[in-house]
């Protein structure tokens, strides 16, 4: 059995986080460790046992194994417990802050990922390889294809008959040459503009 | 002038006769597109007033210049308005009034730049076009300069209330109630605004530079309302100046079909980066370009006046003027694009990062 292992403070089970790690769990054999980082005072402790133990309930109900910690704000404390928990194939690092005694004790991510040799998914990773995931997913690309092979016959073969056809219609000088045009670049523009469309979202500047 | 007039070039092939001279002029008006378009998506209207003059640098006739441009517009709207005009920031009766009045000031401007084509052939029309350009844009950038250097100084401060306080000396009746925007306007006051509106974009293609600060410091539209109001106004605008240039002969799809094909791509680079770069930025970029361009144009003056024998020049003077103001117009444009593009990138790398 392989071991995720889950360090949060807010635990929320249906936070994205939460969700990645039971995505992540299910269908390969693998438990989930929590591990939860808390004050030092005794009922925000308490609070946190019975935050545990919802989610716990939760994850069995998924068909996950699940079993938590509670470290309180010693760096040495964290560390040792993340290394009593070790080899797991994957930390998962939520909703954390650590503090600037933790930082300075040597507790942080940078820590994580040298001293224990493992994948360590943050937060932003995870929630940025999902939107680049969604992202993806929006593109509707059997229109899209409509769209460029429209944008090809656009450029390919009727661009180079433009000229004839200016003295025909375009360029004559006529009513109806006026309209033709402006049809032509009313059907260019949505073919050719629904083709670029895409490019932003190629080079991941929009969601 | 007779001469001239008979030196008159058939609108016909005279696109035909460019593009023979170098496979690399197609290749040209595809940057411009592409420049415009960015530069258009970054800083919400314009870029026109980057593709109208490299397309007469390119050799294309002012009027047709003009007319490919207006052309390209009415298609570039529609396609931002599918992207951007759900916002519902639009006052529709403040755009239809504009809308009557500007197309009344844009069939005027095709009937002028008509005349002074057929008149005084190729040379007269990019004299005429080229002239105000440089008179009208030189008024503009220069006031899109000082409003963000003041921006700079005063961080906050809000749009210059001088033309405000101005225009309500001029509040003759009737006065009309726009509800979206919350202004009541003069219709004397609308209707000469409308009328410049169009004569300008029918003139130059530049629109949107005389149309949003008119509808904020004229009008007292919220700056948001009146960005929402030109994307409107710009469509109908478009699609009135496709079909009067059009009707003429003056639309030679080709050059339309071009510009499109560095435009659509580039305006969507550019609207990503009006989310991702100060605004500050965008508002130095267009001042400065704007009078990049003017500085361009006004060096291809000289050698309009020498075709139209009002000015004797040597050949070298002639072609350092006219390398002059291709270096000055490709120059500013390709950097102001590559800075935009930079910002962008950089900007949403920066923002992967945290």
């Amino acid at each position: 059995m392989s071991k995720i292992i889950l360090i949060d403070e807010k635990w929320d089970f249906n936070s994205p986080i939460s969700r990645y790690a039971l995505k992540m769990a299910k269908g390969s054999d693998t438990e989930i460790v929590g591990v939860c980082l808390t004050g030092d005072a005794g009922d925000e402790t308490s609070r946190a046992q019975a935050v545990l133990s919802g989610v716990k309930q939760k994850f069995a109900s998924e068909g996950i194994d699940f079993s938590s910690y509670i470290i309180g704000p010693d760096p040495d404390a964290f560390m040792k417990r993340i290394d009593s928990l070790m080899p797991a194939s994957l930390v998962i690092l939520g909703d954390i802050t650590f503090s600037d005694e933790m930082i300075r004790g040597g507790a942080n991510i940078d820590a994580i990922k040298s001293k224990f040799q493992c994948p360590v998914a943050t937060v932003d990773a995870i929630t940025l390889s999902q939107e680049e995931k969604r992202t993806a997913e929006g593109i509707n690309w059997g229109r899209w294809i409509i769209y460029a092979i429209g944008s090809v016959l656009m450029y390919a073969v009727f661009f180079p008959k433009i000229e004839a056809l200016n003295k025909k219609i375009f360029m004559a000088e006529t009513v109806l040459g006026g309209l033709a045009i402006m049809v032509v670049v009313a059907v260019h523009a949505w073919i050719w503009g629904n083709t670029t469309t895409i490019l932003p979202k190629l080079f991941k500047l929009e969601k | 002038m007779h001469d001239v007039a008979a030196q008159a070039i058939d609108k016909l092939t005279v696109v035909s006769q460019i593009f023979g001279t170098s496979p690399w002029i197609m290749l040209g008006v595809i940057l411009l597109g592409f420049m415009g378009g960015t530069l258009s998506g970054f800083i919400g209207s314009g870029g026109a007033f980057l593709m109208t003059p490299g397309m007469m640098n390119l050799g294309v006739p002012g009027v047709m210049a003009v007319a490919a441009n207006i052309t390209h517009k009415f298609g570039k709207a529609m396609m931002g308005s599918k992207k951007h005009g759900e916002l519902g920031h639009v006052d529709r009766k403040l755009g239809i009034y504009l809308l009557i009045t500007a197309c009344i000031g844009i069939r005027a401007a095709v009937v002028v730049n008509g005349y002074f084509f057929e008149k005084l052939g190729s040379a007269g029309s990019g004299l005429y076009v080229s002239a105000f350009f440089v008179i009208t844009l030189s008024i503009i950038g220069y006031s899109l300069l000082k409003d963000a250097l003041r921006s700079q100084r005063e961080p906050g401060a809000g749009p210059s209330d001088k033309l405000l306080n101005l225009s309500r000396k001029f509040q003759f009746k009737p006065l009309i109630h726009f509800k979206i925007a919350d202004v009541e306007v003069s219709f004397v006051v609308l209707l000469f605004v409308g009328l410049a509106i169009g004569y300008m974009a029918g003139t130059i293609g530049v629109g949107g530079f005389i149309g949003v600060p008119a509808m904020i410091y004229v009008f007292g539209v919220p700056t948001v309302v009146a960005a929402g109001t030109e994307l409107f106004l710009a469509m109908f605008m478009g699609a009135w100046g496709a079909f009067n240039y059009g009707m003429q002969g003056y639309v030679d799809l080709r050059l339309v079909l071009l510009l499109y094909a560095g435009s659509l791509v580039g305006i969507y680079f550019g609207a990503v980066g009006t989310h991702l770069v100060k605004e500050l930025y965008i508002r130095m970029v267009t001042a400065v370009l704007i009078l990049l361009c003017v500085v361009s144009r006004a060096l291809a003056i000289p050698e309009y006046l020498q075709q139209l024998n009002l000015l004797k020049m040597g050949e070298g003077s002639a072609s350092m003027f006219e390398i002059g103001s291709k270096i000055f117009l490709f120059g500013s444009g390709i950097i102001a694009t590559f800075l935009v593009l930079y910002w962008t990138f950089k900007a949403k790398a920066k923002e992967k990062k945290a």
